[in-house]
């Protein structure tokens, strides 16, 4: 009995596996671009929508998904919820064709898949768009369409220890304060502990590295941009270099931890463990300071720097793909996201500001010190500055900046660094900035 | 007399007979193909377009092998990697050959349990052992710089102050050297034994009479016998350590100052942090041909021996 012939005929056998390879593949691709007919009026329809978030927040969603079922007999949500590397996931999505109908999406991630034709813009009536605020539509848009429909908007902001002012006798910062008046407040702080041991000592700022909207304040601050009117990369002229040496520098005249004495702890922890004075971070930081901060703290704005106080507004919104076959549906499950009573059930669990500006100063209204501050910031700030190649300018930046981070670095070796990218990112780029 | 045997049915169909074999193995070939070399051919077609996964991808001709070859990072990567690479390999040679000679002279219940806990590393999951170290590592609270602060070497490591071992461009490679030699040292230990047991006893009793003991037995007669499994364990363990990420990823995320990007790991951060797939396939590409002239070498060096 021959079970496995022993000449191994390859000719005989070949036919029958290419054969079967190729048909396996044709279906596979087949699927790739399936172009499925509109559902019939009257058949139910099945949503996919993808999300990010903790429990938390995922809860309250399928909470308020059972209402939109309720009220909408023939529509389905399937919630697709990525709650890490949420952005690769979706192009590997998109790379299938098998983006889901509605994606929750930010101000950041909105112009790569825009400048694809990914995405359905969409219209919103004047009515409607006055009770968004400005600023959160505004980082929505792509070459002046409206590309999602805002959830949330954040902006940063300074939280204060105040008991570590009361302990080492330094005065709170003014409701104005600049950043000359932070880093005269810094200095106090230091020398208040001159032979702390390191493992003791209290910063008196947080200090990040990345993302670049941590440090695009201080730039903008001081008059720097880093998009030109053109839309060319322009962080590497004078005034933006200069900002960025100021804020570097501040690690190594230890009014902020160096990466090595902060080491794996986060900013967070350590604002938590009393060894930071200021705090700077958003809205997603307070309830955690809540359950589990043991001093007093208070709400600041971002220090002003020459051209002003100037905070990024980042926003978060929901997006239609093109690709979905039920677009009127996805549409009425948009509105139905981002209406009143949804934004208002999200927004009161503390970890975000609704984009819409009656529901957040409801929400807020237990919180007038942090209203103000986030109402504020929301009108001086600028929308958070996007490209179509955003994952590549973040990743060219971070490469560019890495070894003068921790330095006192001038701004001319900083421009110097910056060069190439002022190169690369500008006629070369495929258009699709934010507006 | 017997009757004669009726052919089995499944043996009736020539065709059927003839290829039985192959539709056996089909399904392993099949997955070989679709997941394997449909993607190695496919890395090596991205390798010439520029593409970001969202729109079609764009024939750019060598530009990305180009962009890689010009961009300082290139020679910082390769560096650490071939640095790291060696590191592991020889540490992981000399530590798995020593471990493994003084186990297989010993036959005491002591050393059994010693072989076992050295290979008890290569079984746990590395998400585990690098949140363990993680913490052996950490500058204030770790294990490492209690023990170096206990018998006073701190002093003269860093003058009293806590060493950052994965946050200092000086010591954070090394740091995960040594965490990948602890991690592998048994497996390579594992495959010493076995070689070390394929070695006949008469030989060595041969030359034991004529009067080679010690050291030069282990010298002429041990070693040269070992050769062909040095050979396949410093290929193995090149080949393995080329493609480290996850203790990267883990533990240091390439940093400080870009200090342990290795070569895989900087592959996937280009794939899927910054969506360039194209540099990233070059990238792919460049490993798999020092890959596979480092298999073509092992077997040459194996046929030559």
């Amino acid at each position: 009995m021959r079970f496995f012939p022993t000449d191994y005929r390859v000719a005989a056998a070949w036919p029958w596996l290419a054969g079967g390879l190729l048909i396996f593949l044709l279906l596979g691709f087949n699927r790739c671009n399936q172009v499925l007919p509109p559902i019939p009026q009257g058949e139910t329809v099945t949503l996919t929508l993808s999300t990010w978030g903790g429990a938390q927040e995922l809860a309250t969603l399928r909470h308020q998904l059972v209402r939109f079922e309720e009220e909408h007999l023939r529509i389905r949500v399937h919630v697709s919820h990525i709650p890490e590397s949420y952005l690769t996931k979706l192009h590997l999505l998109a790379v299938s064709n098998l983006l889901p109908d509605v994606m929750l999406m930010n101000s950041w991630q909105v112009p790569p898949f825009a400048s694809h034709g990914l995405l359905e813009p969409i219209k919103l009536p004047t009515k409607e768009a006055r009770t968004f605020f400005p600023t959160a539509l505004k980082s929505l848009q792509v070459n002046g369409q409206l590309m999602a429909i805002p959830r949330d908007v954040s902006t940063l902001v300074v939280l204060v220890n105040t008991d570590v002012l009361r302990r080492f006798g330094v005065p709170y910062p003014s409701r104005h304060w600049t950043l000359e008046e932070m880093g005269r407040l810094n200095q106090k702080i230091l020398q208040a502990q001159p032979k702390t041991p390191l493992s003791e000592k209290v910063y008196p700022l947080s200090f990040y590295r990345e993302p670049p909207l941590y440090w695009l304040p201080w730039v903008w601050g001081n008059s720097g941009q880093l998009w030109d009117n053109h839309g060319c990369f322009n962080l590497h002229t004078p005034k933006a270099t200069k900002a960025l040496a100021d804020y570097m520098r501040l690690t190594a005249q230890g009014h902020a931890p160096l990466r090595k004495d902060s080491a794996r702890t986060t900013m967070t922890q350590l604002f938590l463990q009393q060894r930071l004075a200021f705090l700077v971070t958003g809205r997603w930081t307070v309830p955690l300071l809540r359950e589990q901060a043991r001093f007093n703290w208070g709400v600041w704005p971002l220090p002003a720097g020459q051209a002003g106080s100037t905070t990024g507004v980042d926003a978060t919104g929901y997006v239609i793909a093109k690709v979905s076959q039920h677009q009127r549906e996805a549409r009425e499950l948009v509105d139905f996201l981002t209406s009143e009573r949804v934004l208002y059930a999200q927004a009161t669990s503390g970890l975000l500001v609704a984009a819409r500006s009656s529901v957040a100063k409801k929400t807020l209204a237990n919180e007038p010190a942090f209203y103000r501050v986030v109402r504020k910031s929301i009108a001086t700030g600028q929308p958070t500055p996007s490209h179509a190649q955003w994952p590549e300018v973040e990743a060219a930046l971070a490469q560019a900046l890495e070894p003068y981070w921790d330095t006192e670095a001038t701004p001319e070796q900083l421009s110097t660094a910056l060069q190439p990218l002022a190169q690369r990112f500008c006629h070369n780029t495929h258009g699709g900035f934010s507006s | 007399m017997t009757p004669p045997q009726k052919p089995s049915s499944l043996c009736s169909n020539t065709l059927w007979s003839n290829t039985l074999g192959w539709w056996l193995v089909a399904p392993v070939l099949l997955g070989l193909i679709l997941f394997t070399w449909l993607p190695t051919v496919a890395s090596l077609g991205l390798s010439f377009t520029h593409w970001d996964m969202l729109g079609a991808p764009q024939w750019v001709g060598l530009h990305q092998y180009q962009t890689l070859l010009m961009d300082p990072l290139f020679a910082k990567v390769m560096t650490q990697t071939l640095w790291f690479v060696v590191l592991v390999t020889v540490f992981e040679l000399i530590l798995g050959l020593g471990l493994a000679l003084w186990l297989h002279q010993q036959a005491t219940r002591s050393a059994k349990w010693i072989q076992w806990l050295s290979f008890t590393p290569v079984v746990a999951p590395l998400v585990s052992v690098a949140l363990v170290w993680g913490w052996i590592y950490d500058p204030a609270t770790g294990l490492l710089n209690q023990l170096l602060q206990w018998v006073g070497a701190l002093n003269w490591l860093n003058g009293g102050q806590p060493m950052v071992w994965l946050y200092d461009e000086r010591t954070a490679l090394g740091a995960l050297v040594a965490l990948h030699v602890w991690k592998h040292v048994g497996y390579t230990v594992i495959l010493f034994l076995a070689g070390l047991q394929a070695i006949p006893d008469s030989v060595l009793e041969a030359a034991k009479l004529d009067g080679a003991s010690g050291l030069k037995a282990l010298s002429k007669i041990t070693l040269p016998l070992l050769w062909p499994t040095v050979v396949f364990v410093v290929t193995v363990t090149l080949i393995n350590t080329c493609q480290t990420f996850d203790s990267v990823y883990l533990l240091t995320r390439g940093g400080p100052n870009n200090a342990t990007t290795l070569w895989v790991f900087w592959l996937v951060k280009l794939a899927f942090e910054q969506f360039n797939i194209g540099a990233a396939a070059a990238l792919g590409v460049l490993l798999f041909v020092l890959l596979a002239g480092l298999g073509l070498s092992q077997k040459h060096f194996q046929n030559s021996n």
